[in-house]
């Protein structure tokens, strides 16, 4: 008999408990997800403006080749003969060989466009499968025009929860963006681009400009 | 259908595909630490190839090895990569299959379990929560403790008053302004628990005068800078290996190619590598190493900084007001250090674009600190003159100069009550009003990459470059006074490393060894000084001498890379060679003195030569 | 040749793109016949994949729930748990997972600026409620690390019971400590020491491969040793699934006490039948309960106080105090070498005192957090010493609950189930002597 009561009563409780666990976490996740208005996709991202080219980069992501590459903002770029992003500081020629070349993988491809009053002009563009991020040519670049930078791409990242490489940053350049807008130009880039978009004919960077966020 | 494999056929499968995972795993591990983090262009080899190609950019089969070389280094890292990533997919497949067979197998043989006589005697229940009761105790307590004994080992941040502070970013709060300076001594701090270290931050009231600082070695070549010593009972007779006449010596821990300062009872000297820096502190006395001072390399990027080996990590020498001393390293690195060891302020100037490593020494006056840091190409626009004020490390000013890199250390002097800081670079001297960096005058007169100093005596300065050659020049003009206050020139026995020595009557230059002696007196009116002067008699010492000549007395000294010194005579037919002495280990670095004394830097160790 | 040589030398680690002011750039030029290319990047994966995903995580679920509760089918569990290891962890690469889910709730929680993600929230909240009402489905073959641990189990031997009751705290220590780093935006302690995301994503830092590997090798010998021993979210599940309505049982019907079924969980979740106590042990056992219920309060507040002690170690996983640390070392000239960190601190150009006023603040946050923390470890010791006070009475086999992870392992031990299944005709086949 006792025995009986004493099973009815745990069972009692139970479902006590059972209930009051279910309307708390009902209420709970009912609050969170009713804070609207927020972007609900995050993508890690890293801001170009803050970049110091440290190199962690290509090191610290979790896949062996990294999810982060450089990108080449043409409309920054200077197209210099003299391309510090390109050439080695102890270059000896202006030329594609492997001592006067910075980048490590051969990845920055440099291509003569024009001749102008006796000027060279070239064009410098990443050859992406063969970066892996390490942002040499970014800091190199960063003594001229800066139109080199690094991003997450997003064909490769498989954005963690916890961002090893985000963790690591020297100068904390990353955070998460929305998922329609998941990168970054520098600002000047950005006002740059925005006026190139604003021409006639120029739906690449209008579709370029569409995944870039925009504060 | 049903397959039946034998427990023992499963067995047999599960331990070749785990066999096979093992392998698969230590080839990768074994790849990976192999790889380690000589990735691409960190390997040492590739490094030592590409710094010999800089030493002789003309060398084809260098150039051919390291291009061969890259392309093995990118091949390599590719297939690494890929190997990696195929590794890892036979490694998941191994080990998939290791465990299919082995829990199949498992399967095959299912555990019978036979239950035995239940002993109702004894309560199990209450034997293992009792035990689990302490073991959980257990737990949390070791794991409170392992916590309790890691916050006790690791300091706390402290508030910063206790630090020794001081950033450049960090208004130094009780300090003079900045418009006070000049002459004015300002009060001293109302607070000192404020200001952080009171001692590391004297006021420039506490700056000895210029009457005390003539009496000491505060800077390269003595106080003026011409490496001669007015003190007496210096010694003329010593033997390093057999220590006779050697008052100590004393490990220098860093090495470094800058001469040491003598401030009371301090010997003072720096010394780095790539990756450690410092200021040292010995004892006049006991050769004693009083303090260290660790400044970390504010660090360039891997292979960014490179020096020349012959150059070094701490060519500069330092210089000192008294209460301070200064130390510039090739890295950018400015760093004030007080005499008893505190930091004042550190100032990172920029990497200075400078292909041997940069050399130029500090000077002093008053309360600045001089920095003549040229570098790259005149065109390039990054040489600079700048005064940093040696209280606070702010800069009072700073003059850009259209002037490639050097390697000679500027010159503070009075000329006649006109104070000016000299500079020799290509192709100028430039002289400069210390109080606010205007330019006085500049002679055109050198050439190439200039490192001797320059010397001031009786209004004339001397600079040479092996170059350009040397000149002799007024310092009384204004503006551009190539055509005009030039006194005399010479392209014999012109050196490229050793600052020339200024005598009453000689000049004496050294170049690889090679003395020349020349006449000091200017020419006649008609003389033109553009015709180059011969040498009175030129003396070879047959040695490498990188140290510059002092003087004392009537008597030259010099030391050379090969541990010997002379002490010579000049008279104007010839050298009378005084002594012939031996120190045991190379010398590059200029000596310091004292009364009774010459300190003498090593390439390892610091002499005191004379009475201990 | 260019006047490359407006070649602006900045310091090094100065944030790139300052070191060039906008009037400064050098113009693109424009030229005759060539286009200025626009550069190009590859798109996000689309969110309806996280759409997917919660969906593939709601159907696993409600089928794992099926299999395990009404088909009672171990077969077709384990295929489930392939599945689900295939899908959420090697295609989806581990991430989000529900256990790493609770630190975005709890940083949701604790910061209102960070909105959690809806498809984060369902990875949070449906095992949560699944094992409310029907146990540790989730564990058995829906989470992928616990379906790795499941199928690497080839040889599990038991743990000692005071060894897996004292062990068994410590996910409740990790729940805290992720929690409260979670929730200070210190870490995300959980994903960074996740045992197999690296296996998921084939690669990874070495250490955590070393973990990896070292967890995985436990595993074949000691049943998911990360499910009882660290995970914290099946800490959580635990304590659900103690009041779960239908859970799973080991006999389909009414249990004969054959005994047959007593080793059959490697997880240790499966207890033998109590012996009835005399009275002079039961009045024993109520002084020791009362005993343990007077002292908890006294364990809660010493650990609490202990807990302060902690701020240092535990401040030092925030970056800030971290990075006051070696700043504050490398200017007492304890450390010659900077960091990347400090050197690009130095280089912003903000005062060392304002870090090392965040850096203070920080470290005093943490001897609250601290204190916090300490009294949390107190509380689950207390209730854990009161739990094993009291005598608990078992008269034949169900699994425990609150450990048991419904994987079904124990079912083919029963003669009852093997009956239902037509294995055999009747229980006697297999027990030869009824137990008494």
């Amino acid at each position: 008999m006792a025995l009986i009561a004493s099973a009815d009563r745990r069972r009692f409780l139970r479902d006590a408990i059972r209930v009051t666990s279910a309307v708390t976490l009902g209420t709970g996740v009912g609050f969170l997800a009713g804070q609207r208005g927020r972007p609900q996709d995050l993508r890690w991202q890293l801001d170009p403006d803050k970049c110091v080219g440290c190199g962690n980069c290509a090191t610290k992501c979790v896949l062996d080749e990294s999810a982060v590459k450089a990108v080449q903002c043409f409309d920054m770029c200077g197209y210099c003969d003299i391309c510090t992003g390109y050439l080695a500081t102890d270059y000896q020629q202006v030329d594609t060989a492997a001592e006067n070349q910075l980048c490590p993988t051969g990845a920055l491809v440099r291509r003569l466009i024009e001749e102008q009053a006796g000027q060279r002009f070239y064009e410098y563009t990443i050859d992406t499968p063969l970066c892996i991020g390490c942002g040499v040519c970014v800091k190199g670049c960063a003594l001229m025009n800066g139109s080199l930078y690094l991003q997450v791409m997003h064909d490769r990242c498989v954005n963690c929860n916890e961002c090893a490489i985000a963790v690591s940053c020297p100068s904390r350049a990353f955070d998460r963006l929305p998922g329609e807008t998941p990168y970054r130009l520098k600002r000047q880039a950005l006002a740059l681009l925005q006026q190139k978009a604003a021409g006639p004919g120029q739906d690449a960077a209008r579709a370029f400009l569409e995944q870039v966020y925009q504060p | 259908m049903r397959w039946t494999l034998t427990y023992p056929t499963l067995v047999r499968s599960a331990y070749v595909a785990g066999l096979f995972s093992l392998v698969v795993a230590v080839l990768m591990v074994l790849d990976f630490a192999g790889r380690g983090k000589l990735e691409l262009f960190d390997t040492p080899e590739y490094l030592a190839l590409r710094a010999e190609l800089r030493e002789r950019p003309a060398d084809e089969e260098t150039r051919q090895t390291l291009r061969a070389l890259d392309l093995h280094l990118r091949e390599q890292y590719f297939r690494n990569r890929r190997f990696l990533a195929v590794g890892m997919y036979l490694l998941l497949g191994g080990v998939t299959l290791t465990f299919v067979f082995a829990r199949w197998a498992a399967a095959q043989r299912p555990h019978a379990y036979l239950p035995g006589p239940v002993d109702t005697s004894r309560d199990r229940e209450r034997v293992e929560q009792r035990a689990a009761a302490w073991a959980a105790a257990g737990v949390v307590g070791v794991l409170a403790m392992t916590l309790g004994v890691v916050a006790l080992r690791i300091a706390p941040i402290a508030p910063p008053t206790t630090l020794t502070l001081a950033s450049d970013t960090i208004p130094p709060a009780p300090l003079p302004p900045a418009g006070k300076s000049d002459g004015q001594p300002a009060a001293a701090p109302a607070s000192a628990t404020d200001a952080a270290p009171a001692a590391a931050a004297p006021t420039d009231a506490a700056l000895p005068g210029y009457e005390v600082y003539r009496t000491q070695w505060p800077r390269f070549r003595g106080p003026t800078g011409s490496g001669v010593a007015r003190f007496d009972e210096i010694p003329t007779t010593w033997n390093g290996p057999a220590g006779e006449g050697i008052g100590w010596k004393a490990a220098v821990p860093l090495p470094g190619n800058n001469s040491p300062l003598v401030w009371e009872r301090r010997v003072l000297l720096s010394g780095a590598t790539a990756d450690e820096q410092a200021v040292f502190c010995f004892d006049t006395e006991t050769g004693e190493l009083v303090w260290r001072h660790d400044l970390p390399p504010t660090r360039p990027e891997a292979g960014e900084l490179e020096v020349m080996e012959a150059t070094g990590y701490a060519a500069p020498t330092t210089a000192t007001d008294g209460v301070r001393v200064y130390a510039i390293f090739p890295t950018g690195d400015l760093v004030a250090v007080s005499l008893d060891g505190q930091r004042a302020w550190h100032k990172y100037l920029g990497l200075p674009k400078n292909s041997y490593g940069h050399a130029s020494s500090l000077a002093t006056h008053e309360d600045l600190v001089i920095v003549q840091l040229d570098q790259a190409t005149a065109q390039a626009g990054l040489s600079r003159l700048l005064a940093v004020r040696g209280a606070t490390g702010e800069i009072a000013w700073e003059v850009p100069r259209p002037v490639p890199a050097s390697w000679a250390s500027p010159l503070v002097v009075d000329q006649d009550g006109r104070w000016m800081i000299i500079t020799a670079v290509n192709p100028w001297i430039i002289a400069y009003a210390p109080a606010d960096g205007s330019e006085l005058w500049r002679a055109k007169c050198l050439g190439g990459e200039v490192g001797p100093s320059p010397v001031y005596v009786d209004g004339v300065v001397y600079a040479a470059n092996e170059m350009g050659g040397f000149a002799a020049v007024r310092a009384d003009g204004t503006g551009d006074v190539t055509d005009t206050h030039i006194l005399w020139t010479t392209d014999i026995d012109v050196p490229d490393i050793v600052s020339p020595l200024v005598t009453d009557q000689f000049v004496v230059l050294v170049a690889h060894g090679m003395l020349g002696c020349f006449d000091r007196a200017a020419g006649g009116p008609e003389a033109d000084p553009t015709v180059p002067r011969d040498p009175l008699w030129e003396e070879d010492l047959l040695a490498e001498i990188s140290s510059s000549p002092s003087q004392v007395g009537d008597l030259v000294y010099v030391f050379s890379e090969e541990g010997k010194a002379w002490i010579l005579r000049p008279t104007r037919e010839a050298c009378e060679r005084v002594a012939e002495l031996e120190l045991g280990e190379a010398v590059k670095a200029s000596p310091a003195f004292q009364p009774g004394r010459i300190y003498v830097r090593g390439e390892k160790h610091l002499y005191c030569i004379g009475k201990p | 040749m260019k006047p490359c040589v407006r070649m602006l030398i900045a310091g090094l680690l100065v944030p790139l793109s300052t070191t060039t002011a906008a009037a400064e750039l050098i113009p693109t030029p424009s030229f005759s016949d060539h286009a200025i290319p626009t550069a190009e990047v590859p798109h996000a994966d689309p969110s309806s994949w996280q759409a997917l995903d919660v969906g593939l995580l709601t159907i696993a679920l409600v089928l794992a729930t099926y299999l395990a509760l009404v088909r009672r089918s171990r077969r077709g569990m384990l295929v489930l748990t392939v599945a689900c290891l295939v899908w959420f962890g090697f295609v989806r690469h581990g991430c989000v997972c529900s256990i790493g889910s609770l630190q975005n709730v709890a940083l949701a929680c604790a910061q209102s600026a960070y909105a959690v993600p809806w498809s984060v929230l369902a990875f949070f909240a449906l095992p949560l409620i699944f094992t409310l009402f029907f146990g540790r489905t989730f564990c058995a073959s829906v989470c992928p690390l616990g379906a790795m641990q499941e199928l690497l189990a080839v040889r599990p031997h038991p743990v000692p019971r005071w060894l897996d009751q004292s062990l068994g705290l410590v996910p409740f220590f990790y729940l805290g400590a992720a929690m409260v780093f979670a929730a200070t935006g210190t870490a995300f302690i959980i994903c960074r020491y996740d045992p197999f995301v690296a296996f998921f994503r084939l690669g990874g830092n070495a250490n955590i491969l070393v973990f990896s590997a070292c967890v995985a090798i436990v595993a074949v010998f000691v049943g998911r040793p990360y499910c009882r021993y660290l995970c914290p979210y099946g800490a959580v599940l635990g304590l659900l699934s103690r009041v779960a309505r239908w859970h799973l049982r080991i006999v389909p019907g009414e249990c004969i006490t054959c005994r047959l079924c007593e080793e059959a969980c490697p997880y240790g979740a499966i207890h033998p039948p109590t012996v009835p106590q005399t009275p002079q042990q039961r009045a024993r056992g109520k002084k020791a309960l009362l005993g343990t219920l007077a002292a908890a309060p006294l364990i809660v507040a010493v650990l609490a106080w202990l807990g302060t002690w902690w701020a240092v170690p535990l401040s030092r996983f925030h970056p800030t105090v971290r990075l006051a640390q070696q700043v504050q070392q490398e200017e007492a000239g304890e450390t010659i070498q900077t960091t990347y960190a400090s050197d690009a601190f130095r280089n912003t150009g903000q005062g060392l005192a304002r870090l090392y006023d965040e850096a203070i603040a920080q470290q005093q946050r943490f001897v609250r957090i601290g204190g916090w923390l300490g009294a949390w470890m107190g509380l689950v010791l207390a209730v854990k010493l009161i739990h094993l006070a009291v005598r608990r009475r078992r008269t034949d086999y169900h699994p425990e609950q609150a450990g048991c992870v419904s994987c079904g392992r124990c079912f083919t031990s029963c003669p009852v189930e093997l009956v239902r299944l037509g294995l055999i005709r009747d229980v006697s086949e297999m027990v030869k002597e009824p137990a008494a």
